[in-house]
């Protein structure tokens, strides 16, 4: 592959990962602000469900983003065992974090699908939280 | 093989790396930019699982394009033991993301079978 397209795909890279980044630390603020602004309509409980949700989203889709930089990469990196084993050992682990975090948002593992009916009247009640 | 037709297969291998990652910052864009325009319309909920399929569908093609970049590497490349295993693990980790991208987005594994509507 050419040297001036290696440079390029280096960083499109790094911004894709900036932009995961960002997608991290905003949707943190967001849920913490979103967290104090929730403490005059709900309950305790309620809230630091709603809490654990919003940062588990933001961690889900920011992860996403983080997995699109890393593809990037596989496209560039020199092919070496210890080169593409660390790609291997970065995308395990966060394919392990995605699964653990869609466990606590959903409360299933992501293989194990619920019934739809217990999913929708689910959603219908999360709804009226978000507004 | 001869020299110049292995750099017409090793160009091709380049095009097709390069188109891959433009889905995938055309894609990004385009999925982030849709939800930040209708973040106002659509609840979290919904605009989450919205976004969240968008960007593994992307990811899904692009990794679906480096498939068949790795497939015509396959051909050009130096075989060495080192070489063949280093491509071999890449080509796992491009299957077991894509693997998972279905998984995140149909709720399944590709080899189960689809949920009854």
């Amino acid at each position: 592959m050419p040297p001036l397209l290696v440079t390029i795909l280096d960083h499109v890279s790094l911004l894709i990962e900036l932009v995961g980044v960002g997608v991290l630390i905003s949707g943190a603020l967001f849920s913490i602000v979103r967290y104090f602004y929730h403490s005059r309509v709900l309950v305790r409980t309620a809230r630091t469900k709603e809490f654990k949700r919003g940062l588990g989203r933001s961690v889900v889709i920011g992860l996403e983003v983080l997995v699109a930089a890393t593809i990037v990469k596989t496209m560039i990196v020199k092919p070496s065992l210890a080169s593409i084993g660390l790609l291997a050992g970065i995308i395990a682990i966060r394919t392990l974090i995605s699964w653990s975090m869609v466990l606590e948002i959903e409360g299933h593992w992501p293989w194990h699908s619920k019934p739809r009916m217990q999913d929708a009247s689910q959603k219908g009640a999360c709804d009226n939280v978000n507004r | 093989m001869p020299g110049e037709i292995a750099h017409i297969i090793e160009l091709a291998g380049v095009v097709l790396v390069v188109s891959s990652a433009l889905v995938i910052v055309v894609g990004l864009l385009v999925a982030l930019g849709t939800y930040l325009y209708q973040i106002h319309h659509l609840s979290l909920e919904e605009g989450y699982s919205q976004l969240k399929s968008r960007l593994a569908q992307v990811l899904m093609l692009a990794l679906e394009i480096l498939v068949v970049a790795d497939v015509v590497e396959t051909v050009t490349t130096d075989v060495s033991f080192e070489s063949l295993a280093a491509l071999g693990l890449l080509i796992i980790v491009r299957t077991w993301l894509s693997w998972t991208l279905e998984l995140e987005v149909e709720g399944r594994w590709p080899w189960q079978p689809r949920m009854e509507e």
